[in-house]
């Protein structure tokens, strides 16, 4: 009787044993706490301005309902926020600004300001040195002076030029040009084109005759896998190559099709790549390059000046994982984006 | 009687030996993806020369789900009912699409349907130019020839293939085709997302299998340059490449995974794009579900038995490269080793001749495999959960042993069934996945949240 009621006793405990690991998913399956499906937008479009275009569609929006004269509102945004609407605002120095701001016509700001809120600027924006920006977007230009320190987002309809030494936050943004000069810092930046270094700035860019780059054969089938670790100076390549490891492209050489590299890959003076460049490792661009295509590096892209990647009215990308290095006087037709640092030098 | 209990003996050495590799391979691929650096996909490529794509959707009496897919990629809206639709929302959601319609086609392949699928298409093409619908009823039954068809007809550069259940977001396209800028990328995956994960016992599971599949594995494979999988769906192709290869082969099941192989093979890369997301409906019972994983394996080992030795050979491939591919080619052969390993176990068992190592190596050796062999797969789910920021549902992750079993059983049919094939040479033929939406509802709706979108993003 005795080992019967062992026996029992065991296989009890053994079916308890075994159903003890199910029992946390037997409440799940009758609690469905997290059953629903995972999450995708469906929506979800990329788009370089994204920042601009959403706070001013919600800002439209929250105002849509009343008419927009002089004085401090309530509206709600993704909360519930306090929005000064002003005509045109001439901010004096180290002013502290802590509402949102509605500015039915241009800004002025002076040194030392402080916006703790989102801007919205109906006609052009100019900013003086050492101000600090929660987010600003502007149907004008926006001009910044020097070391601006930019929490989140600029974005303009017009054009934007920023001063020495500004770190620039998540996204700079504008359909047109977006200027930089040295030692800005940032991690995206879209522009029609992105200019660095003072030699670009202001109506200089206008004049730059850019080199059409036509659409070429990168689109072939095909592409040539390598194993050469340079290509002598003055080639001229027509196809698609992949490179399995480091390779120097010799100067003055030009490349018809795309490039791919599994390793560090140097292009030196003076090279034109119709094509698009990838590389899993660093990207040097030197000076005085063309490149009509997308440069990607799963490491960092470094570039020389008086390069000039894709062309007017084409929207081509820039995108090092690590870092991006800028000099001056390079000019961009697009976006540029980074996971690191990004540096204008 | 020695030489038989040898020979026992010697194969179930072999099956350890082969689930501690797989074991590893699951350690590594998850550890990978926890601490690892992970490789950016070409997602954040903005570029305003699109290519030109044509979306092909293979439908065998899709009657059910045919609307929905068509008004996601001619709107890049939510599914609406198309015959209660103000006209002049329509042109408001064609404006908004997201992949311009002059650099797009879509042809949907109605393969032998019966239903109303052929009617409903060519409502679509009559609304919509850019639809051209291709009608099947002679020559091959099956999604292999159906695309090799619609290729013939196609003018995008690159195709891009969904099943008709499949449920594309907005932007997927664009994610999709803008890989094809490198030059030797032959054909890229997106990830699949159950939407009817609520739906009962076994989808939950499914949901957990996706998740660990495409979020750990796929995404592993891509990071460490390894071989990520064309599924055959939410994934595309250079349409040149692969008509110069000789386009799908009909004989083969797994289409996808021997495109993949074949690509692969021929110098081309295959990638994964994880942010790709598209949701799928998953079955909802386990017949239909068997017979989806029969037909898996079925393809799967056919791959295996053309592509082994062409792997193995390959110029265009890495050491590593091949090493998974291997893995990867005899993933289905796996439950076949575990069943034929149990039977073993019992018959060395019943013989008196279980201990084949001695002692306290034996000991460590179980204790071991006990705490981190078996814990393997479920660590990776269990990760890949977590990755998605998903949190109660990881307490199914013991359930899964159901699902095993019942994958277990259903693979080694399906291997059995390609060895018939391969000697036989007898013909194959393609069998549909039943679909379980309702023919006059829209697609569920996820619910929506932010779970996980940093680590999704990737």
């Amino acid at each position: 009787m005795k080992e019967m009621m062992l026996i029992i006793m065991a296989f009890i405990i053994f079916i308890l044993m075994f159903i003890l690991p199910f029992v946390p998913g037997i409440f799940e399956l009758i609690l469905k706490k997290d059953a629903a499906p995972l999450f995708i937008s469906m929506e979800y479009i990329r788009n370089p301005r994204y920042f601009g275009r959403s706070f001013k569609g919600l800002l439209h929006k929250a105002t849509a309902g009343f008419t927009l004269s002089p004085g401090l509102r309530d509206i709600r945004l993704s909360k519930d926020e306090k929005i000064e609407i002003t005509g045109p605002l001439n901010i004096p120095a180290k002013k502290e600004i802590n509402n949102m701001l509605y500015i039915i016509g241009g800004l002025i700001s002076g040194n030392n300001v402080q916006y703790k809120k989102e801007a919205y600027v109906i006609e052009n924006a100019d900013i003086g040195h050492d101000n600090t920006i929660q987010a600003m977007a502007g149907d004008g230009n926006i001009v910044i002076g020097e070391r601006v320190n930019l929490l989140r987002w600029i974005d303009a309809n017009g054009d934007i030029v920023i001063g020495e030494g500004g770190d620039l936050g998540i996204s700079v943004s504008s359909d047109n040009k977006l200027c930089l000069a040295r030692n800005c810092l940032f991690r995206r930046l879209f522009g029609m084109p992105i200019a660095t270094g003072p030699d670009w700035l202001g109506t200089i860019i206008d004049s730059v005759e850019l080199e059409s780059l036509p659409e070429s054969s990168h689109r072939r089938l095909s592409f040539k896998r390598k194993t050469d670790t340079s290509v002598p100076q003055g080639t001229v390549l027509y196809e698609n190559v992949v490179f399995t490891g480091d390779v120097k492209i010799g100067k003055d050489s030009v490349l018809k099709g795309s490039i791919k590299s599994y390793g560090k890959l140097t292009l030196e003076e003076n090279v034109t790549v119709l094509g698009n460049i990838f590389a899993e490792g660093d990207i040097i661009i030197g000076v005085n390059a063309r490149i009509g295509g997308h440069v990607f590096s799963q490491a960092s892209i470094y570039i020389a000046g008086r390069t000039v990647i894709s062309c007017m009215d084409t929207i081509k990308s820039v995108i090092g994982k690590k870092s991006i290095r800028i000099e001056q006087n390079v000019i961009i037709y697009g976006y540029v984006t980074t996971e690191g640092e990004g540096k204008i030098l | 009687m020695e030489v038989v209990i040898l020979i026992l003996k010697i194969y179930l050495c072999f099956t350890v030996f082969v689930l501690m590799v797989y074991s590893i391979r699951h350690f590594l691929f998850t550890l990978n993806r926890l601490f690892s650096e992970q490789r950016i996909y070409y997602q954040d490529i903005i570029d305003s020369d699109l290519k030109k794509i044509t979306v092909m959707i293979p439908m065998h009496n899709e009657e059910k789900v045919a609307r929905q897919i068509l008004d996601l990629l001619v709107a890049g809206a939510y599914p609406y009912d198309n015959e209660h639709v103000d006209p002049k929302k329509i042109l408001d959601l064609l404006v908004s699409a997201d992949y311009p319609h002059d650099k797009m086609e879509i042809i949907p392949i109605n393969d032998f349907s019966s239903d109303e699928t052929r009617r409903i298409l060519d409502d679509y093409a009559q609304h919509y130019p850019f639809i051209r619908p291709l009608h099947r009823y002679k020559g091959d039954r099956g999604k292999p020839a159906a695309l090799n068809e619609g290729m013939k007809i196609a003018t995008g550069e690159i195709i891009v293939v969904f099943d008709a259940d499949y449920l594309p977001p907005k932007g997927i396209l664009k994610d999709i085709t803008v890989s094809f800028h490198d030059p030797e990328i032959g054909a890229v995956m997106g990830r699949v997302v159950p939407v009817n994960t609520q739906k009962n016992f076994l989808t939950r599971l499914l949901d957990l299998e996706r998740t660990g599949g495409y979020q750990v594995d796929q995404q592993a494979r891509y990071n460490m340059k390894l071989i990520p999988q064309y599924g055959g769906t939410v994934g595309g192709f250079r349409r040149d490449v692969v008509m110069s290869l000789g386009g799908f082969n009909t004989k083969i099941l797994a289409e996808d995974t021997e495109l993949t192989f074949r690509l692969l093979v021929n110098g081309w890369k295959v990638i994964y794009a994880n942010r790709a997301e598209c949701y799928e409906e998953a079955p909802e019972t386990w017949d239909v579900r068997a017979r989806q994983i029969r037909r898996w394996s079925r393809g799967h080992n056919q791959v295996l038995f053309k592509y082994l030795w062409p792997l193995l050979t390959s110029s265009n491939l890495s050491k590593k490269e091949k090493t998974d591919g291997v893995l990867l080619l005899f993933v289905y052969v796996i439950p076949l080793i575990i069943l034929l390993a149990l039977f073993d176990c019992i018959a060395l068992f019943f013989l008196g001749e279980m201990q084949i190592m001695a002692g306290i190596i034996a000991f460590i050796f179980i204790g071991v495999y006990n705490t981190f062999g078996n814990f393997a797969p479920f660590y990776q789910i269990g990760i890949a959960s977590l990755l998605d920021g998903a949190k109660d549902r990881v307490l199914l992750l013991p359930m899964l042993l159901f699902n095993y079993f019942f994958n277990t059983y259903y693979i080694a049919i399906g291997f059995l069934e390609a060895v018939v094939d391969k000697i036989t040479g007898r013909s194959v033929k393609w069998i549909k996945t039943i679909r379980f939406r309702n023919k006059d509802s829209e697609a569920p709706k996820p619910v929506k949240d932010i779970r996980g979108t940093a680590n999704r993003e990737r």
